[in-house]
């Protein structure tokens, strides 16, 4: 039988296994707004997320790393222009990332 | 954050600020011109076929030399994009079965008054496009659209022109004038509200 002080602290372990990569509120940031597009470039991500190039170049470095976004190089006339879009495997952590959270806040008592 | 986050919003968000050129206004205002000349002429308007081709490359010109560099570039979702398309489409494709379906199931029905409904028809067709972009991606002034449309084809239907033919050609001008003004409106806003970067951003930063 599960009792409330069982169910209490499964919740809480739920809540620890939550991808701590996308965890952090900037690549949180990057991953929302990735999701809802098909791909974006650097300036609409900086403008959406309101983080610097360079600090957005790191997120995007570690989520590359990790296989969540993947990085297009494109030409836009001469100029070289680089794509950013999310992985399969990136919308998956993200939508699991996403249960988790929404489980974890419909189970907290008000 | 994750509980205030709401995706469908975002995605429409992201739509609408990619869309916020003035672009798809005008594309829609030459398309209207295109069918008002269409119904003049009763031959097919050189526009109506160098739209298809000339159309997208324009667009897309202007919007890499003057939209994206100041608001970045994000493609809208594949879904998203193929569910406008298939309703609209659906949509359209229902009105003109109705179109040749009403002889079949009204008993006094002549040929005469197939022409009399087409403004009807024709008004049915763009307040439901307009109605549905503007559910879709929360754009207020498609409803504004869907509005004008609908008075548009009211005053086309019970103004005396001359022939229906005129009263129709008026509907599409008159759309095609608000659209092509309206879009024209919202790109000057839009290069005085978002200047461009003095630094570019490039793949060498």
């Amino acid at each position: 039988m599960i009792t409330k002080k069982n169910k209490t602290s499964s919740d809480i372990q739920n809540i620890t296994s939550v991808d701590k990569l996308i965890h952090e509120p900037a690549r949180l940031n990057i991953m929302v707004h990735l999701y809802v597009v098909e791909s974006a470039d650097f300036l609409f991500m900086m403008r959406r997320t309101g983080l610097t190039f360079g600090n957005l170049s790191a997120h995007m470095s570690k989520l590359e790393n990790a296989g969540y976004i993947e990085i297009i190089k494109e030409f836009v006339g001469k100029k070289p222009h680089t794509m950013l879009k999310l992985t399969e495997q990136g919308r998956q952590a993200f939508e699991e990332y996403r249960k988790k959270m929404k489980q974890f806040f419909d189970d907290m008592p008000s | 954050m994750i509980n205030k986050t709401n995706l469908k919003e975002m995605e429409k968000k992201a739509f609408r600020d990619s869309n916020q050129d003035g672009q798809m206004e005008i594309v829609f205002g030459v398309i209207f011109f295109s069918i008002a000349g269409y119904i003049h002429t009763k031959n097919l308007p050189i526009l109506l076929i160098l739209l298809p081709i000339f159309g997208p490359i324009w667009m897309q010109f202007i919007r890499n030399n003057l939209t994206y560099p100041r608001i970045g570039y994000a493609r809208p979702s594949k879904k998203m994009a193929r569910q406008i398309i298939w309703v609209l489409f659906i949509y359209m494709f229902i009105v003109l079965f109705m179109v040749f379906v009403f002889p079949f199931i009204s008993n006094d029905w002549d040929l005469s008054l197939w022409h009399n409904w087409s403004p009807v028809f024709y008004g049915i067709m763009t307040t439901g496009a307009f109605l549905y972009l503007g559910y879709k991606v929360g754009i207020m002034r498609y409803y504004i659209f869907a509005t004008l449309s609908v008075i548009g084809v009211l005053a086309a239907y019970f103004i005396e022109f001359e022939t229906l033919e005129r009263g129709l050609e008026m509907y599409f001008l008159g759309m095609s004038g608000v659209m092509v003004i309206t879009g024209f409106a919202l790109f000057f806003i839009f290069l005085r509200r978002h200047k461009l970067s003095k630094k570019e951003i490039t793949d060498d930063n």
